[in-house]
């Protein structure tokens, strides 16, 4: 089938708006729940403001048949304790260094289990989260704005803390295929669920 | 085992995640239950085989090495009584994963992030079934 090639571009946008809209409220959704925190806000990162990667950043991959997802999460280590003493209920101080890479780990784990649940795939390939440390790095932003990869901040509370968000997606199907991929809705108000016994 | 004379639950945690571990370990911090905790697939065997007498595993899926459901089919091979009952915590919401799980002998499916009185009212349930 050949389509017309505005239509094609139309469906590639609209298919990368989608996912990456979908990843953003994943993020949101799962962090609410992961800190039992509703005061969660997403910022928007506007093209002539910089990006400023912070010191860690945990990096998880998710391939399905049509596309593979990328999902990194830049914080600092003082970001990640705070995390880890809200959800523990612990203080800051008590919480042991160990948890400080692992907490941000298993949040990604959460994210990714929502991309999978929702993205369904009859081929599914995810890494291990793994962090690494970065260098700090500053990014004005000189190059062309990469239009496979978004990029926001979480907030929480009254924005006075924060990590930076990044997904990188690569769509591996053609773009007439895209026409026929169904779009996801996050549910922000789902809730956990009770337990499936066998 | 008794403890005060009560009757003790051993459970086995099977998770790499030091946060869920923890997490887990403060819900059943109770006098009625013993922990034991893996961070993988093979310590969790190595755990069960120094002591089998196990009543519940709480497993996730994605460990590194082995995942969950493989090690629970290991885990149900080398036990001689499958005198235990298990459940897998996990994001893992497949309908093939968790057929998989029920042909192994899973007991329980609980999709992470879960809350602990679905989890506690899940255990329950296994737990009076096991003793029934």
């Amino acid at each position: 089938m050949n389509l017309p090639e505005a239509k094609i571009r139309k469906q590639e946008v609209d298919f990368y708006e989608d996912v990456f809209d979908f990843v953003k409220k994943s993020t949101k959704h799962c962090f609410k729940q992961f800190i039992d925190n509703d005061e969660i806000n997403i910022f928007e990162i506007p093209e002539m403001e910089a990006i400023n990667y912070d010191h860690w950043v945990c990096a998880i991959n998710i391939k399905l048949d049509f596309a593979n997802i990328a999902v990194k999460l830049h914080y600092r280590s003082n970001v990640a304790r705070l995390i880890a003493a809200n959800r523990l209920n612990m203080p800051p101080n008590s919480i042991p260094n160990q948890f400080i890479r692992d907490i941000i780990q298993e949040y990604l784990n959460l994210v990714m289990g929502q991309i999978k649940q929702n993205y369904k795939s009859a081929d599914v390939s995810v890494t291990v989260p793994e962090t690494t440390p970065t260098g700090d790095l500053d990014d004005p932003r000189v190059e062309a704005i990469d239009r496979n990869v978004a990029t926001w901040k979480l907030s929480w509370p009254e924005d006075m803390l924060y990590f930076l968000c990044m997904v990188n997606l690569e769509s591996s199907v053609s773009n007439e295929e895209l026409e026929n991929l169904i779009t996801f809705e996050a549910d922000d108000e789902n809730d956990s669920g009770e337990m499936e016994l066998f | 085992m008794y403890k005060s004379g009560q009757i003790m639950t051993k459970i086995l945690l099977i998770d790499d995640s030091l946060t869920v571990r923890m997490e887990l370990r403060s819900i059943f911090a109770d006098d009625a239950f013993e922990i034991t905790e893996a961070s993988d697939g093979e310590q969790a065997i190595e755990a069960f085989k120094r002591d089998p007498n196990i009543d519940l595993i709480i497993c996730d899926y994605n460990m590194p090495g082995m995942d969950g459901l493989s090690t629970l089919e290991e885990i149900y091979r080398i036990s001689e009584e499958h005198n235990f009952s298990s459940i897998m915590l996990t994001t893992e919401s497949s309908q093939v994963l968790k057929d998989k799980g029920r042909s192994i002998g899973v007991s329980g499916w609980l999709i992470k992030p879960f809350k602990k009185e679905n989890l506690l009212k899940g255990v329950k349930t296994i737990l009076s079934r096991k003793a029934a």
